[in-house]
């Protein structure tokens, strides 16, 4: 998830995907979340920004790629915050029983030996 | 809420993470459905749905709430502490007050504020 600004978004995403590939990351889907106001200005590359558009950029790459890929990033002027978030969907969902009564009766006293 | 989840599941697997939870979180108020605060309601937090973590910050200094506030379990309070803190500095919320467009939705912590 990163965001850019500026109308040469298309040449810029384009660069950004063949940089991902180069790093052998096969990229799934592209999505575009929207321009809007960041919700505080960002200073970067001796820039600030106060709007952008957000891009989020689903893709399965080795894990020793995104070292390299976060440093691209970051040296492109183009894009402002680049972040790699592993996959949400990927990670096992557990059921959450809430939260579990636990009886106190037994906390009260210490079950320490006393002589 | 069951009716809501079979409109979201039209709109794909994908989009389903994200919009299931804004769909919960709007359209409560309008048929003042009890909102039950279960931790098995909040099966996977993402990073960027600002919507849903927006209802655990305070409005007028952005802060999180603790767990005596929202009334969650252990595990999803971490989990959604840490999904507020990585969308804030990715740029998906903001920090220091809460996105005003969201200063309507239905109370789901515990807080009473002074009128």
């Amino acid at each position: 998830m990163k965001t850019k600004k500026q109308p040469e978004t298309a040449a810029a995403l384009k660069r950004t995907i063949e940089a991902l590939m180069d790093r052998g990351a096969v990229v799934r889907s592209l999505e575009n979340l929207g321009d809007r106001a960041l919700p505080y200005k960002i200073s970067a590359h001796s820039q600030r920004h106060s709007r952008g558009g957000y891009f989020l950029v689903d893709f399965y790459a080795p894990t020793t790629a995104v070292e390299s890929i976060m440093e691209h990033l970051s040296r492109d002027i183009d894009v402002i915050r680049p972040n790699v978030v592993k996959h949400p969907l990927t990670q096992e969902v557990k059921a959450c029983e809430g939260i579990v009564p636990v009886p106190l009766e037994e906390k009260l006293y210490s079950t320490k030996k006393r002589k | 809420m069951a009716a809501l989840a079979a409109v979201c599941s039209d709109l794909g697997r994908k989009k389903l993470a994200y919009f299931i939870k804004p769909a919960l979180c709007l359209r409560d108020p309008k048929t003042h459905a009890v909102l039950w605060r279960s931790c098995s309601q909040y099966t996977q937090v993402a990073s960027n749905e600002d919507l849903l973590l927006s209802q655990f910050i305070s409005p007028f200094t952005g802060c999180i709430y603790g767990r005596h506030i929202t009334g969650l379990c252990g595990k999803k309070q971490k989990e959604i502490t840490k999904a507020i803190k990585r969308a804030q500095i990715m740029g998906f919320m903001p920090v220091t007050y809460k996105d005003p467009a969201y200063l309507k939705d239905p109370k789901v912590c515990n807080i009473k504020y002074r009128e």
